[in-house]
């Protein structure tokens, strides 16, 4: 919080109570982290473990599921996969409801008349997702992780590695969000660009998951969504201005 | 005297290419109330942008209160200006207590309870802003530009879409919280820059066409003769058309230019009536700023 200016963090307060007010943010917000968080993971290990299946994959697995068995697949390639679905997904989804309805609607001008910068908009907007996001998926995930860890599936450095990726994986979706304040006129237009960003991501992270060993393959992802959305950011800050946000 | 703002050959230019505002020069000063016109596309609303600082000028420099707009200094001046945006959309999720709360927080200054009063909102702090009839929307956004106490008001289109009875309530409220302040009114309503205004800036394509206090501004422009005659306004046009006027019918009058409206209508009425027409009314006419809007631009266009 202490990035923002003062300015930033009272508009950043305003922004966290209308996000706590909207049905729509909050049902999108709580949904997809509870699904790919603890649903599908824990549906996952169990159907896996209940069907016995202890023997590896059949047949020829790609590099990154080579010599796992059902478990390991599904703590290396499935819940990954899931998590770092949820922290791209989630805080871009959610930033449409703070960024887009506000040009939408016309607020962003009640804003502009009051003595804040745009940019100190656009950033309470971003911190306000962030913040919000944090608060579901972090509980989200150590619940995860707890029941990793009792279960005895993985170990802490799994579990550092997730967070890793978790924290990554929502930085990214950060980046896309800024991009989609200064391009998305309206709410479908913004679900389209949302979609249109998010495509070539998942893409990746499914290829990265599949194709590289286990041991380094999550912290790899990791650093790889981090690039992925910053190099974004950069090339929408070469060509955006702030003032789209306006026109 | 200190400017209150002041443009010194400012321009933009979107990214669409479109010039909307070409190497602007003009300055408000302290304590005037100016109102700035200009037909649609005319570069008022750019203006005004440029004031608040949410665009950046492409050329030239922009002022507010003494700070160039873009520099450390400037938010502070902001915090002494109070905007009221142009028909701006309403929060369905907070009430206007707390967007008031808000306000005062970012001016970090401000008597809510003064303010609420003044604007009778004391009844509707708990509705939110989107349930507030249009009446008191504006009530609303007049009261947050307010609530920081600012030296400067920036007002764009202020009653544009109230019905008649809420604009003249806006007017009511203007008028008093004008009087101790700088202001600039941007509006296509010209009786309403009349009546709250004393300066006249007219943009036209991007450019200052006319920058005058409104009482200079009506010296300057051509005085106007209103003649009606029992006989209708054809009669009059064709009576006038033989001693080499020409004028305009107006209903069942007809308006005449003159050099001197009062000076000359003795002779000509004794004139019209020495031909036989029953003129029942001949009315010397004060310039409108209407009439000095159209007047400078379709002078421009022309």
């Amino acid at each position: 919080m202490t990035l923002l200016t003062a300015q930033a963090r009272i508009l950043v307060r305003k922004e966290i109570r209308q996000l706590l007010r909207s049905r729509g943010a909050l049902t999108t917000s709580l949904i997809l982290p509870v699904i790919f968080l603890v649903v599908v993971p824990a549906v996952q290990y169990f159907s896996f473990q209940s069907g016995g299946t202890s023997s590896g994959i059949p047949g020829a697995a790609p590099p990154g599921l080579a010599g796992l068995k059902a478990g390991g697949v599904v703590i290396y390639y499935l819940v990954p996969m899931f998590t770092a679905l949820s922290g791209v997904v989630m805080p871009s989804v959610t930033s449409l409801y703070t960024i887009v309805q506000e040009r939408e609607r016309k607020t962003v001008e009640l804003l502009v008349a009051l003595p804040v910068r745009l940019t100190d908009i656009i950033y309470a907007k971003l911190a306000a997702t962030l913040l919000v996001a944090l608060g579901v998926m972090l509980p989200l995930f150590a619940i995860q992780a707890v029941g990793v860890l009792v279960l005895g599936a993985a170990g802490p450095a799994w579990v550092a590695a997730e967070l890793l990726l978790l924290g990554c994986a929502m930085a990214c979706s950060i980046c896309l969000s800024f991009v989609l304040a200064l391009l998305a006129r309206d709410f479908r237009t913004s679900q389209q660009i949302n979609g249109f960003l998010i495509m070539p991501i998942l893409i990746v992270v499914n290829a990265v998951l599949l194709l590289l060993p286990a041991p380094i393959k999550v912290p790899v992802l990791a650093v790889l969504l981090l690039v992925l959305g910053l190099v974004t950011l950069a090339v929408a800050l070469r060509r955006l201005t702030f003032e789209r946000y306006l026109s | 005297m200190a400017s209150a703002l002041a443009f010194a050959e400012a321009s933009k230019r979107y990214r669409n290419g479109k010039l909307a505002l070409d190497s602007v020069s003009f300055a408000i000063d302290e304590g005037a109330r100016a109102c700035l016109l200009g037909p649609n596309g005319a570069g008022k609303s750019t203006a005004i942008r440029l004031l608040e600082g949410a665009l950046a000028p492409t050329g030239g420099r922009v002022w507010l209160l003494g700070e160039e707009v873009g520099t450390p200094w400037y938010l502070e001046a902001r915090r002494r200006t109070g905007v009221v945006p142009q028909g701006p959309g309403m929060y369905p999720d907070l009430s206007a207590g707390e967007y008031l709360g808000y306000v005062r927080r970012l001016y970090g200054r401000g008597d809510l309870d003064a303010v609420v009063e003044v604007f009778g909102l004391g009844d509707q702090l708990r509705t939110r802003m989107a349930q507030l009839s249009g009446g008191f929307q504006r009530r609303l956004t007049l009261a947050g530009a307010l609530l920081g106490e600012p030296e400067l008001l920036l007002l764009d289109e202020p009653t544009v879409g109230l019905d008649p009875v809420a604009t003249r309530d806006v007017h009511d409220y203007l008028a008093t919280v004008m009087r101790q302040r700088s202001t600039l009114l941007c509006t296509h309503n010209l009786a309403e820059a009349e009546k709250l205004c004393d300066e006249v800036v007219i943009l036209s394509a991007g450019k200052v066409l006319v920058h005058k206090p409104l009482a200079q501004l009506r010296r300057e422009s051509r005085p106007r003769l209103r003649l009606a005659a029992r006989q209708g306004a054809e009669a009059v046009l064709a009576a006038l058309k033989t001693r080499g006027l020409t004028a305009e019918a107006d209903g069942e009058a007809v308006v005449l230019a003159a050099n001197d409206a009062r000076a000359e209508a003795p002779a000509l009425l004794r004139a019209l009536l020495a031909e036989g027409l029953d003129v029942y009314e001949c009315t010397p006419l004060e310039a409108s700023l209407e009439t000095m809007f159209l007047e400078a631009v379709e002078g421009r266009r022309s």
